[in-house]
């Protein structure tokens, strides 16, 4: 299988705190890895090296065989890159169909000033309800989005970067904040996320990882500390002690 | 996915079951009965006002250049301190061509509007950058300058006494501007619903819905993968190019420019009035200029040294009172209505 995403040796100060320590990690092409580790390893540092919210100080990021190390965020969207946020950065006052509009019109590339057509404005809110109606938003799609329950907005969070149709996905902490209640929809909305968009999920919730993860990284102080399946991982003993002040996981 | 033909079967009942939703945006974007009437009322106005026209093309020019400035602010979120940069600069554009002797109004809207977007395209780069409080002092460090510029040239802009010798042509060749402003009137009407109907245009199209986005939320458009300062460029040069017709169009209209045009007064009037209104209402700008020149011309009328003093007032009960200004009001009193005669005719049908 070929690699998605791959990052080389990236490494990041922030002064002289180093977050991160030569990272190198390599997602498969349709992968369902995992990046976990204790609180402070640098886990949301590394999605914004990847995502080019923070561009680092040496190694290389490439996207399906180009660099963009330096590329800006918006650009590495174009090149199939999405991401989701670990809170939620939604549009507070449009609603889900519009925001999933727009992002849909973005990858269309028709937000630009032009004369729109009527036929293909259709086309565009028709993909987007599709796409809502996938996630189970349809029935509040004309609500604000700021008066959604909090599990809502975090499938609208994936709604919003399903419609920019990515080869690679980045979830930070998809499940951060839901009740539990809410947690079933967003299990079961990451189980039909297309088998063709590679994943990359950061994530605290180990019964999530364990559950969606084929392959699961461990970050520990900005590097990685073990990489593999996660049976090997649940049973590696340097991975337990790092995770023992709050008691190893233990698969079943 | 969507598909690409519609006559199959499957794609027949996809369209059928989406069909609400894909008409939302077209619904949004179709006009309401009270804007056709919004509309009717300046046709009104000039038969049963007809010693209030120039007050009233006063409105209109006030109404595009708030209109212009509503496009950046209200829409995508770019506050401004120094918008009467760009309607001074148009004001004199067209000022100065006619005044060397080429009066045809048209093409002087179209240069003033010209001019204006060139300086707006400019300094775009700079007032983008960085937060709010710095596009305050950017916009507004920009047209201090340009006033001081227009100062020094008394030559060419005859300072503070302003620019002398404009003769504005008839319109189109037919319609002189007289002495009752009726042609002023009419001109600047026309010159109003047209602009607007561009920016309706425009904040109704994906592009607007992007403002919009940037509007709420910068950092997630990038996410998304807008090139968010490209789409700011744009609409700030837009909004310049209008609010440079703007004051092309009162130049015109009272074949007068001054220094005025410049002024940081101009600005803070234009914010508040946009303020007023209802920012991103798209109608706000032209009801708030309605609100504050009729109340200047009759407030001044009652208590000619104390009017600004009631102005202040009504501005301090709005911002406490009516949020979403005027445009906001108005939306509740009308829903309020609604209720109430759905409630009426609840109780008497059962």
């Amino acid at each position: 299988m070929a690699t998605a995403l791959e990052t080389k040796g990236l490494i990041k100060y922030f002064g002289a705190l180093k977050v991160a320590n030569g990272v190198s990690l390599a997602i498969e092409e349709g992968a369902r890895h995992a990046l976990i580790g204790p609180n402070g390893a640098g886990k949301t540092t590394f999605i914004n090296l990847l995502s080019g919210v923070l561009v680092p100080n040496a190694g290389h990021v490439i996207l399906n065989g180009v660099d963009i190390t330096k590329e800006p965020q918006h650009r590495r969207v174009s090149l199939g890159l999405a991401r989701t946020f670990q809170v939620n950065r939604l549009f507070p006052s449009m609603t889900p169909l519009e925001s999933v509009t727009l992002a849909v019109a973005q990858r269309r590339g028709s937000t630009a000033l032009r004369w729109p057509r009527v036929r293909e404005s259709n086309d565009v809110v028709e993909e987007a309800a599709e796409i809502l109606d996938r996630l189970r938003l349809l029935d509040c799609a004309h609500e604000p989005s700021k008066t959604l329950p909090y599990g809502r907005q975090r499938m609208l969070e994936i709604a919003l970067a399903l419609a920019l149709r990515p080869r690679v996905l980045l979830l930070d902490e998809p499940a951060a904040g839901v009740p539990e209640g809410e947690a079933v929809e967003l299990y079961r909305a990451l189980a039909e996320l297309p088998s063709t968009v590679a994943v990359l999920l950061i994530e605290h919730d180990m019964d999530l990882v364990f559950h969606f993860a084929r392959r699961i990284s461990v970050l520990v102080s900005g590097s990685i500390l073990a990489e593999g399946p996660p049976e090997v991982i649940s049973a590696d003993s340097r991975v337990r002690e790092v995770y023992l002040g709050t008691s190893a996981y233990q698969v079943a | 996915m969507a598909p690409e033909t519609t006559s199959t079967p499957a794609a027949l009942a996809w369209q059928e079951r989406y069909r609400a939703e894909s008409q939302y945006l077209r619904a949004a974007a179709s006009w309401r009965p009270l804007e056709i009437v919004f509309w009717l009322l300046p046709i009104a106005a000039y038969f049963l006002l007809p010693h209030q026209l120039l007050l009233l093309s006063r409105v209109a020019v006030s109404g595009l250049f708030a209109l212009s400035l509503d496009l950046i602010l209200g829409y995508a979120g770019v506050i401004s301190l120094g918008h009467a940069a760009f309607f001074g600069l148009g004001g004199y554009a067209a000022g100065l061509l006619a005044q060397q002797g080429f009066g045809e109004p048209v093409s002087g809207l179209v240069i003033g509007g010209l001019v204006a977007a060139i300086l707006g395209f400019a300094t775009s780069f700079l007032v983008l950058r960085g937060s709010d409080l710095t596009r305050l002092m950017v916009t507004l460090g920009i047209c201090l300058m340009l006033y001081e510029v227009a100062n020094e040239m008394r030559w060419l802009t005859g300072g503070a006494d302003g620019l002398q010798g404009i003769v504005v042509w008839p319109v189109l060749g037919i319609w002189t501007f007289d002495l009752y402003g009726r042609t002023a009137y009419v001109y600047s009407m026309v010159v109003l619903f047209l602009s607007f109907l561009i920016v309706r245009r425009i904040i109704h199209s994906p592009y607007g819905l992007a403002l919009r986005g940037i509007k709420e939320n910068a950092g997630r458009m990038h996410a998304l993968g807008t090139p968010v300062a490209r789409r700011l460029v744009v609409a700030y040069t837009i909004a310049a190019a209008l609010a440079g017709v703007a004051g092309a169009l009162l130049t015109e209209t009272t074949q007068f420019v001054s220094l005025d045009v410049l002024s940081f007064d101009k600005s803070a009037e234009v914010l508040l009035i946009v303020v007023l209104g209802g920012a991103g209402t798209l109608y706000g700008g032209i009801l708030g200029s309605l609100a504050l020149i009729v109340s200047q011309y009759l407030l001044s009328g009652i208590s000619p040294e104390y009017w600004q003093f009631w102005v202040g007032i009504a501005f301090i009960l709005l911002v406490f009172f009516a949020r979403g200004g005027l445009m906001g009001l108005g939306q509740r009193g009308l829903s309020a209505l609604q209720k109430w005669t759905r409630s009426r005719v609840a109780r008497s049908g059962g």
